[in-house]
């Protein structure tokens, strides 16, 4: 089954909330073909991986940082 | 965490406020600006998280606004041709307050009100038949009701929207 990165679409927006005691969240997605990646981590992991990407011509666009408006 | 290719100057920053308020100035005066911002609360302290990317435009941070000051301040950045880029909320005492990062820009700009799930999905639907995209979802809890606040920017390219999900099916939908 072809994702939406597949379909020429990138995860441009990000956040998450709870609800009846569950992490949800909500994507906003617009044509792109540049590349991406979508990383879910604790803050040490975070910090290793936006390191990592950046030297391989990534970019962080966005953290969605966990329960924000609390 | 969300990335997308790109070449240029980069920088992170996760501080309490007057720590992230402080580099702010030395990074903007650095060639970089304040592209994303979000806020957590860790041991009963606030952070401000910030990415910056590379940039030499002028640049505007506000914070520690209500609804009606945010709004009225995005307005008048909008006629000194600044547009809102990021926006993060947070309670401090019971009051809810708003962040926002602004860069130069002349697109148009529009930031729909608090609005519970269905008018926002027609507003959202309404905008984006009318050339402009959803750059920014924002979603809180008023006296027990959900709300969403969008924020979009001039756009006619594809785009898609998906909220409520959990993180498997995200990721999912996302890779495929």
């Amino acid at each position: 089954m072809e994702g939406l990165s597949d379909k020429g679409f990138r995860l441009i927006d990000l956040t998450t909330f709870h609800d009846d005691g569950k992490q949800l969240f909500g994507a906003v997605f617009r044509a792109g073909t540049d590349g991406y990646e979508l990383y879910g981590a604790n803050w040490k992991d975070f910090t290793a991986n936006w390191k990592t990407a950046s030297a391989q011509g990534l970019r962080l666009l966005k953290v969605a940082a966990n329960a924000p408006a609390a | 965490m969300l990335y997308r290719g790109g070449n240029d100057g980069y920088a992170l920053w996760d501080n309490e406020l007057a720590g992230f308020l402080k580099y702010y100035q030395t990074a903007s005066s650095q060639g970089l600006r304040l592209s994303s911002l979000t806020t957590y609360v860790e041991n009963n302290r606030r952070f401000f998280l910030g990415v910056y990317r590379a940039g030499n435009d002028q640049h505007e941070l506000v914070y520690d606004l209500d609804w009606n000051a945010f709004s009225s301040k995005t307005r008048e950045l909008f006629e000194r041709g600044l547009r809102l880029v990021s926006m993060t909320t947070y309670l401090t005492e019971g009051r809810r307050l708003f962040a926002g990062a602004f860069r130069a820009g002349t697109d148009a700009l529009w930031i729909t009100g608090r609005d519970d799930w269905d008018t926002f999905i027609k507003s959202w639907s309404d905008l984006s038949n009318k050339n402009n995209r959803l750059i920014s979802l924002n979603t809180w809890k008023e006296n027990g009701k959900r709300v969403y606040v969008g924020v979009f920017r001039t756009g006619n390219d594809g785009h898609f929207l998906w909220v409520g999900v959990d993180w498997n099916d995200l990721v999912a939908k996302w890779k495929g």
